[in-house]
Order: structure tokens, then sequence, then C-alpha cells
């Protein structure tokens, strides 16, 4: 088995009598997102802060890759800094430095290369991150959103091992919250980097997470995978997740996931027939990856929103439809509409078709499969979504 | 009573000792890699141009006031012609150095206090620390190489503006002969006058320099529980308190051991 990139070990942290972290002890593993959450005040940035070396616990140890970072020596600590990006809650970019210095900050002081090699590798990433216009900015003079991307620019740029990521979408509108979201996934997926985020962003972040660890009275709560986290029963968790988390979602103003997930469960417990079915629309932008790349991630964000009206506005008349993903929504049927729903979605995928312009060829066009999941008996939703359980039939690909 | 006693001490040493291990840090990591002129050049242009006009105005009045002053006690014993080396040798002995370092340090340090400590509660000090770069020799160094040499020049040019402006009322206003201001100056002021005149600028800077970085730098510890804004204007009166106490204090000191 793989050794965890990072991972702390019974690490306790108090300021004066407050105790913060009180025996975290948990793994980071290699090429994964890891997100921790809890309520304000639990530790989270603290953790973050030990992580990168900028605090050190009363007790407790930190080890990178095997190796403890407070036993390391001072060149070896420097070396590990330089593999590992930080993105500030405050994005702490520097006021007297434009965008393209802020940036190129890292490469002009930690590395060897010419300064024509740097100006190539900022406004790469600054293109990456479409924020190549504002190069010559400084921080006052751009948005929120903006600034925090300048941030995700300088803490990639230097292609850290690891990226710890403090409250990256606090301050954001939702389509850029969404967009910063999409961001980190793509670029994780890239650049293969194991990512840590600290977040209140629920259920959204547990979209593009691997492992979830909750913080709870300077301990780790909980621990797992998303759906674990997100279909546990234990009381304190649940209501944290419920506590932070909205109903409906946003961008689409649709029902969140864990709701369909909820009224799933409860049709399944009410059931007496193991053999009882029920139904899913599962409409899936499968570009939504090529979108992103090449529109950008707030026109990829914009997409999603305006499939989920459509869909809403079509379908909402015969069950609950729900953001189940960055890119699928769920639409549970009952039997008796299963009819009625393929004729709206005939209808639907025709409406979408109309403004299709087959002679703009360079147009990037969104395309939207739409399948018919049913599960049986106790089958979970991730399973039926992902054609894994229950029986799956494909009724129609569009390009919008 | 003791115990208020015990705990200033205790505080006072311990802020020596900060203070020592900052700037012995801060001093060393100028000879160290990467040299980077640029950023010298920048405080340069900060600390020395930047306070040429105020330099320049502060010290035409303050050499005109001496000119004036200095006539009419003249007058009394028939010395007027000695008006040109009573303006010079106080210029260049202790006016000088003195209101010059204090001019630098109320515009000069209480900025450079002010956006070490903005950087610190925002964050900036601990991004640079991320990114494994050292902030002391990002922030400071630069900035007491930029200090060491602005504060002499600028002396000097206090030194000459005052002059002139003793020159202008003296001779201009008051009727003193120019060629006897003049020869007194010359007879009277010799080259130990002024080299201590600009030995002092030399340690008032680095003393500027290194207590506005390090009121900055550690602006969050300055009084328990002060935060952010508070935390910098705090930081930023603080500094140009304690440098304007060093320097007139250490003035004394150094013309005791430079006469």
């Amino acid at each position: 088995m793989e050794t965890p990139i990072i991972q702390l070990v019974d690490v306790h942290k108090r300021f004066g009598d407050t105790v913060v972290l009180d025996g975290v002890t948990f793994d980071i593993d290699s090429g994964s997102i890891t997100t921790i959450i809890g309520k304000s005040g639990t530790g989270k940035s603290v953790l973050l802060k030990h992580i990168i070396g900028l605090m050190t616990p009363d007790s407790g140890d930190i080890l990178f890759k095997g190796r403890s970072i407070l036993s390391m020596s001072k060149v070896d600590r420097s070396r590990l800094r330089s593999q590992i990006g930080y993105l500030f809650q405050s994005v702490a970019l520097f006021d007297s430095m434009t965008v393209f210095d802020n940036v190129a900050l890292p490469l002009r002081e930690k590395t060897a290369r010419n300064e024509k090699e740097i100006k190539h590798l900022v406004e790469e990433i600054l293109t990456k991150l479409e924020i190549a216009d504002t190069a010559k900015k400084y921080p006052a003079e751009i948005s929120g959103g903006m600034r925090k991307r300048v941030g995700l620019a300088r803490a990639l740029i230097t292609k850290p091992k690891v990226v710890l990521f403090d409250e990256p979408t606090s301050g954001l509108d939702p389509i850029r919250r969404n967009a910063v979201h999409s961001m980190i996934a793509h670029m994780q997926g890239k650049f293969a980097f194991s990512a840590v985020i600290v977040s209140h962003e629920i259920p959204e972040v547990f979209y593009l997470s691997h492992k979830i660890v909750m913080l709870h009275g300077g301990m780790v709560y909980a621990n797992g995978t998303p759906d674990e986290i997100m279909t546990t029963d234990d009381p304190v968790v649940r209501g944290f997740i419920r506590g932070t988390d909205a109903e409906t979602d946003d961008i689409t103003g649709m029902l969140k996931r864990h709701s369909i997930i909820d009224r799933l469960l409860d049709t399944q417990i009410f059931s007496t027939d193991t053999d009882d079915t029920c139904n899913f629309v599962v409409f899936k932008i499968e570009n939504l990856d090529a979108i992103n790349e090449q529109l950008g991630f707030i026109e990829g964000q914009k997409c999603c929103q305006q499939v989920a009206r459509k869909i809403d506005s079509k379908l909402s008349s015969i069950g609950d439809s729900s953001k189940y993903s960055d890119d699928i929504i769920v639409v549970m049927v009952p039997d008796e509409a299963l009819e009625r729903a393929h004729s709206l979605i005939n209808v639907m995928s025709r409406e979408m078709c109309e403004g299709d312009n087959p002679e703009n060829g360079e147009t990037l066009r969104c395309t939207l499969s739409v399948r018919i999941c049913t599960s049986v008996g106790h089958d979970s939703i991730d399973e039926v979504v992902k054609g894994a359980a229950g029986e799956t039939q494909m009724i129609t690909r569009v390009h919008i | 009573m003791v115990r208020t006693i015990g705990r200033s001490t205790i505080d006072s040493v311990r802020y020596l000792g900060r203070l020592s291990i900052f700037t012995t840090t801060a001093t060393m990591l100028i000879f160290t890699r990467p040299l980077k002129f640029r950023r010298i050049l920048e405080h340069l242009y900060f600390i020395g141009f930047l306070s040429v006009f105020v330099v320049s105005l502060t010290a035409f009045f303050t050499g005109m006031v001496l000119g004036l002053q200095g006539y009419n006690s003249l007058s009394k014993i028939g010395s007027e012609g000695l008006l040109g080396s009573t303006v010079a040798l106080s210029l260049i002995r202790e006016l000088g150095p003195v209101l010059a370092a204090l001019m630098i340090t109320g515009r000069a340090g209480s900025a450079i206090a002010a956006n070490i400590g903005a950087m610190r509660v925002s964050e900036q000090i601990d991004a640079l620390d991320t990114m494994d770069i050292n902030p002391i020799k990002f922030l400071v160094s630069p900035r007491i190489v930029a200090a060491l040499i602005s504060v002499p020049l600028l002396t000097a040019i206090f030194d000459l503006v005052g002059i002139f402006g003793g020159y202008v009322s003296g001779v201009v206003m008051l009727g003193v002969s120019p060629g006897s201001f003049i020869n007194s100056m010359l007879t009277y002021t010799d080259l130990n006058d002024v080299i201590s005149g600009l030995v002092k600028p030399v340690f008032f800077g680095f003393a500027m320099a290194t207590i506005c970085c390090y009121r900055g730098f550690y602006c969050d510890t300055l009084r328990p529980g002060t935060r952010g804004a508070e935390a910098v204007s705090l930081a930023t009166t603080s500094a140009v308190v304690t440098v304007s106490v060093v320097i007139l204090v250490s003035d004394y000191v150094l013309t005791a051991l430079l006469m």
C-alpha cells in the first residue's frame, strides 16, 4: 500500500487556555482531494498551517512521505515547502505588485529560470485560469473571484505536489464558487497534485473530494468518502451537514443531492416489497471538462445552469429534480409518470436542438446524454446513476 | 509593584533579545545570494528620493531660524562675522543628523512599519513563508541597505540646504557680510566635524530601518489580543516613538564618543 503523502499523528495545539487541536490523526493520500469540514473555530485553518509549517504542534507529529516534518533540517524543510502550494483564505496577494508579478514571484525568487521562461509560464497559467487580461492590474483593481484565481495561479505556478486550499470559495457568488470548484477538480486531474481543501460549501465540495474529514471538538470526528459521510447516521455529522446545507442548489435552484438520496431512502424504507422499483432520469453533460477547458469554468457553470433550467421547466411536473454532481442532474420519476417522461424528454431534445447551427462548426456545443435508470430493491442511488446496478436505458444524446 | 517591575524588565530584555536576533539576521542576509539590487533601488527611491523635499524644506527653515537667532546673540557681543561658523557647526554636527533622521523617520519609517504591519495582518508575510521566500531577506534587508545609503545622503542635503537658509537669513535679510559668513564657516569647520556629522546618520538610518521593520514585522505581538488595523496603527506609533527616542539618546552618546 502506498504511503500517504501527509500523515497527521496525534496533533495537539492550544492557544492559551483554548484547546484547538486535541489529538488530530488522519492521512492525506497521494493524488487525491481531501476536504476538511467542521464548524467555524474547530481548527481547520490551523491544521493547514501546521501542514505547511507556519505553526508547530504542541505535541504529535506531521509526516511528509513518512518523514517527520518537525525533525527535518532547515534545508529539507525548505525543500518541502517548495513542494507545497497554499491558497490563503484572504488570498494574501502582494498589494504593491501587479497580478503578473504576484504569480511570477515564486519563480523569480526560487528558481533559476530566465525572464522569458517566467513570462511564458505565467501567461500560460493566467490564460488557463481566464485572467490573462488582468496581468498588468494590481490586486485592488480586480474582483474577489479574480483575486482567488490569481492566488490559485500563484499556488500552482511551481507545480507543487500538494496544494492546500483555505476556504477557496468564500465570498464568491454561486457561479464563481462552482467555477472555482470545477477549476480545482480540473487542475487536480491535470497536474495530479494532492489537494487539501478547507471548506464550508456542502455538498458542492463533496462532488470533487475523494475523502472528507470532519473536525469536531478538536478531533477528527468523521473520516470517509463523501458518500459515507453523506449517508452516515451519526447525528452530529448529519446535523452539521444539514445545518450548513440549504435544501436547494444556488445555481440551478434544484434540490441538492442529499435530498434525492433521502427521498430514495424514504421510498425504500416504506416499501414492503423488495422488488419495488424507483426510476431516475439521469441527464449528464458529457463534455463539461472540454467546455471548462476551452470556454472557461464560468461558461461551464453557465452551461450547467441553462441545462438545469430547461430540465426543470419541462420535467418538474412529473418528478423532483436534483443536482446530483457538477455534471449530472437526476429527476426521480414515479412509475406512472414514466411514459410521460419519455415524451417530455423527446420534446425537450427537439427544442434544445432547434437553435443548433450546423454551419457554425467552430462553436463548442454541450453534449447532453439522457438515460432512464431504474433501481430495484435497495440499490444505492450512486450505483444506479453510474449504471452499476438496476437497469439503464439510453434515451438520447443531444448537442446543444 | 515588584511583580510589575519584574515583568516589565523581563519584557524589555525579551524585546531587546528578539530585536538583536532580528537585526543580526537581517544584516547577515544582506550578504547572502541572491542579491536583488532592483529591490534596493526601489527602497532607495522611497526612503531617499521621496524624502528630499521634506528634508530640504525643514533644513531651509531650520537654517533660517539658526541665522536669525545666531545673529541676535552674536550681535550683542559684536561677533556677527562668526554667524557662518555658528550655523554650519550647529547643522553639521548636531541638528543636521538629528533633524534629518527624525524627518525621515516620520515620513519613511512610519510607512515602513505600516507597510510591513499590513503585510503581516493580511497574511502576506505568511504567504512568503509558504513560498519558501525568507521574509526578512525579502522585506527587511533591502530596506536596511537603502536606509544606510539614503540617510547620510539626506543629512548632507539637510546640511547644505540649512547652511543656505542661514545664509539667506543672515546675509540677505540681516546684512551680514557674505565674505565673513563664508570665511568663518570654512575656518572653523574641519573634516572631523563633517565625518562626525556623517557617522551619526549611518547609525540613525540603521536604527530607523531595523526598529520600524521589527515593529511592523511583529505588530501582532505588540499587545496581546491586538489584531488587524489596530495592530498596524500601534506598531506604527510605537516605531516612530521608539526610533525618535533612540535617535535623541544615541545622539548624545555618539557625540560624546566622537568628540
